[in-house]
């Protein structure tokens, strides 16, 4: 645990710890009042030596007495001394109790012996402290006195302090108990919170996610005590903090969209552990959001043993995707529109005795896909991955499980038990969606709020898609590039889909790296501006197999790797290229091509060319993103043991000088 | 779906109490509109089975004519021949998608449906010309505004119960033909 973690425990448990504290002074102040009061009294006596004139027996007496003094002290509580006490003052105790009663101390390096005694009876207290003076004053003068003569002893104790009644009790010491319990009560509190916090096997927040998976986390989700009443909350209230983790859910969906594995990612499995974790109010809102932002967009109730969807959206759920299954229904007619804009639905329909079948079934396949075909984003609401198989069998279908995660409900064990699930069918998911997360106090979500955006229209702006990414890394791999095919509304100018070049093409071909790869490649990346974290791209979080059609991912990562080297080719090949801009510029066929040629010895610049606009406008602002994408390039292509070689290959077949730059960068290498 | 005719289709379980109540008011309120016409039908209705008395006399109440109703049982071809479908409960709008899936974009619970209608912004309802144009207008808001409670979009059957449920059931009956009928458009000519 790090002292972040203390702190939020304290935070988190300070109710407890306020009680306990609380308790334990009250207890304290209680004890005080019922313990009896106690007093004490306090006599001097003086040791002194008689006899002699000189300096040197004066000194010598001195010397006496202080060894002297710590033998009366002791001599205080024997019975010699307490008997005659006892008897003075006709005392009920024994000389035990007296003894226990009285303490004697020798103050260092002086004559003086100090004689407290306590007791209940503040006169009584006075009454043995003077009594046992005189009678130590006694014994001494006993002692100490020659025997052979009569002569008297040359030792004398004088009383030099009468002990006075004492006014004020010595014990209890209220202030110092209270403090004590205050104190008591404080660590007993602190110890409990964190005792609960660690012996707790809830997920409670992002970190608790964290430290189970590594997979990026893609939205948080505001708890609404009323989400039951008002589930959708997109269109209910679009201004509401809960809106707004939808929104910024969707930002997140769309990259994740933009894909990965050459083909563009569209089917999402929404799953959760347990029931009731939040997938089909997600998944609805989710599913409004983006028609919103003017996506297309179909969301399934594939959740065949309790639908709740229809119910939600406020349609009819008799039939849907179980009559399609049985081939009772067809397509057309059991998909309906939902409000106003390119949301449709699909419900579950009838609920089958195999749904699992069902969902397993060839007629599935064909369904999925002739919703891919149809739509830009396909959700389905799947039945929770601890009870049933339903969402592990869907997930082998679709590109990307989501896996829903309700703060405070999931326990550690169940989000585990739900990745092995997805592990036995060789998926995992590519993302989580944490609910109900409280919006105040520790466990807040701690990012994803105060962008305050203006309207709906500006979601696919720059600034709205940078706003929550938790890892670019698992968003753009380096290795990875994102071709996306899939028509969009916003795609523009710069979506005409062209078959992209073979790796061979781009190897073989000279003029591409010549002219700046910008003018043979028909679509380039488009990365935001802030998406590259330094060295964030060298961890390849998303598993090729994973999102590509198991058959071609190896061959495309190879591809990608591949890509690379041409690039680089360009770059060393920089004076040449700086003259293609003019010529790259003119064929605007897209504007990232412009990126690619302004930067023409950026390398990542070029890598990135395969991968396609889906927005204007950022394209353009990778023009100005020059510095981290060199940082991509840095970072993400380097360690590759193939490209270097590509690399050298290359460069060994040309014969144009290399820039300064380009060979200082070698040099680093 | 005859030409230039819109076919509004009331169900219920037994077509004997709510549905011909409902039909019958429509048909009252509507009775301005050329183009329009209203029928009934049962889900477990018996063909030819006259409306009960309370229904005849509850029918009156609120100005319907309930001379010579008989029941029917509800089909596929009845669902497919209509415009709108308005069903007394949820169960009706869930039999009527199992019989025609299509049906499910235009069936709707008599109250849902009066709720939907009352959901449209004043100004969105005024461009609306066509009865089409208003189902789907009401189709779109399907979500916007929940129901109070799930319960809240059924109107009890008062077959074989006291007056009160029949009471009940006509007014919730009046309340919504009435928001239907208000907004319904009025052809301009």
């Amino acid at each position: 645990m790090e002292l972040r973690d203390y702190l939020r425990i304290l935070r988190k448990g300070w109710l407890l710890i306020l009680a306990i504290t609380v308790v334990a002074i009250g207890a304290a102040a209680a004890y005080s009042f019922i313990k009896t009061p106690e007093y004490s009294a306090t006599s001097k006596v003086f040791v002194s030596v008689q006899g002699g004139d000189s300096t040197s027996d004066l000194v010598q007496g001195n010397t006496f007495t202080q060894n002297r003094v710590k033998s009366y002290a002791e001599l205080v509580t024997t019975p010699i001394v307490l008997n005659s006490v006892l008897d003075d003052l006709n005392l009920d105790m024994t000389v035990t109790e007296l003894a226990a009663a009285l303490t004697a101390t020798a103050p260092l390096d002086t004559s003086l012996i100090q004689i407290d005694a306590a007791s209940i009876d503040p006169v009584q207290a006075a009454d043995i402290a003077n009594a046992t003076s005189a009678s130590l004053a006694d014994v001494v003068d006993e002692i100490e006195a020659p025997d052979t003569t009569t002569g008297a002893s040359p030792v004398k104790i004088t009383q030099v302090t009468d002990a006075l009644v004492p006014l004020a009790p010595v014990s209890p010491n209220i202030p110092l108990n209270i403090a004590l319990g205050a104190l008591i009560g404080l660590a007993l509190g602190i110890g409990i919170a964190v005792l609960r916090e660690t012996l707790d096997t809830r997920i409670r927040n992002e970190h608790d996610v964290n430290a189970i998976s590594e997979t990026p986390i893609v939205g948080g989700i505001a708890f609404d005590a009323k989400a039951a009443e008002r589930p959708l909350i997109v269109q209910a209230d679009p201004r509401s903090i809960r809106a707004e983790s939808f929104r910024a859910l969707r930002t997140n969906f769309q990259f994740l969209g933009a894909g990965t594995g050459g083909e563009r990612r569209s089917t999402f499995v929404f799953t959760s552990s347990v029931q009731a974790e939040g997938k089909t109010t997600t998944v609805a809102n989710l599913a409004i959001a983006l028609s919103d932002a003017g996506r297309s967009v179909v969301v399934v109730d594939a959740d065949l043993r309790r639908p709740r969807l229809a119910d939600i959206l406020g349609l009819e759920g008799a039939v849907g995707l179980s009559d399609l299954l049985i081939g009772r229904a067809r397509l057309n007619d059991v998909i309906q529109p939902w409000g106003a804009g390119s949301l449709d639905v699909l419900p579950a329909g009838r609920i089958p005795p195999n749904p699992s079948e069902l969902l397993g079934s060839s007629t599935m396949v064909d369904v999925i896909r002739k919703l891919e075909e149809r739509y830009e984003y396909v959700l389905f609401d799947a039945a929770p991955l601890l009870p049933v198989t339903d969402a592990a069998v869907l997930s082998t279908y679709a590109s990307g499980t989501i896996i829903v995660v309700a703060a405070g409900r999931t326990r550690k064990a169940q989000l585990r038990g739900t990745l092995m699930a997805l592990l036995n069918v060789e998926t995992k998911p590519v993302g989580f969606v944490i609910t109900m997360l409280p919006t105040k106090g520790p466990d807040a979500y701690s990012y994803g709020y105060g962008y305050g955006y203006v309207a709906d229209s500006e979601s696919e702006s720059p600034t709205m898609d940078s706003t929550v990414i938790p890892r670019p890394a698992a968003l753009i791999t380096s290795s990875i590039p994102i071709i996306s095919t899939a028509p969009g509304p916003r795609r523009g100018a710069t979506t005409a889909p062209v078959e992209t070049e073979t790796d061979d093409d781009l190897l073989e071909d000279e003029p591409i790296a010549e002219a700046g790869v910008g003018t043979d490649t028909d679509e380039a990346a488009v990365l935001p501006d802030e998406a590259p974290e330094d060295g964030a791209l060298d961890e390849d979080e998303l598993d090729p197999a994973d999102a590509a059609p198991a058959g071609t991912a190896p061959a495309r990562r190879k591809s990608a790797a591949k890509t690379t080297a041409p690039a680089k080719a360009s770059a060393t090949k920089a004076p040449t290229a700086r003259k293609a801009p003019a010529k790259s510029t003119a064929s605007t066929k897209s504007s990232a091509s412009r990126a690619a040629a302004a930067s023409d010895d950026e390398p990542a610049i070029s890598r990135s060319t395969r991968i396609r606009v889906t927005d204007p406008k950022p394209a353009a602002s990778s023009v100005n993103a020059q510095g981290p994408l060199g940082a991509i390039d840095e970072d993400g292509v380097a360690p590759s043991e193939e490209t270097r070689a590509t690399l050298v290959s290359l460069r060994s077949r040309r014969t144009a000088p290399r820039p300064p730059r380009s060979t200082a960068r070698d040099g680093s290498r | 779906m005859t030409e230039g005719i819109f076919t509004i289709l009331v169900v219920c379980s037994g077509n004997i109490c709510r549905s011909p109540v409902a039909e019958q008011l429509l048909r009252d309120r509507l009775s301005g509109i050329a183009g329009v016409q209203v029928h009934s039908a049962g889900t477990i209705a018996r063909p030819g089975v006259p409306m009960t008395d309370q229904a005849i006399e509850l029918s009156q109440r609120y100005g319907g004519q309930p001379d010579g109703h008989m029941s029917r049982p509800l089909t596929a071809a009845l669902i497919e021949g209509a415009d709108l479908v308005l069903t007394a409960e949820r169960s009706h709008r869930a039999d009527v998608a199992r019989l025609h899936p299509r049906a499910s974009r235009f069936a709707f619970t008599l109250t849902q449906f009066a709720r939907m209608i009352d959901s449209i912004e004043p100004d969105a309802l005024a461009k609306i010309t066509s009865p089409q144009e208003l189902v789907a207008a009401a189709a779109a808001r399907r979500g916007y505004v929940q129901a109070s409670s799930p319960e809240a979009d059924d109107i009890a059957d008062p077959y074989r119960r006291s007056q009160s449920v029949y009471d009940a059931a006509g007014a919730s009956i009046d309340g919504a033909v009435t928001s239907i009928a208000a907004a319904f458009p009025r052809p301009v000519s």
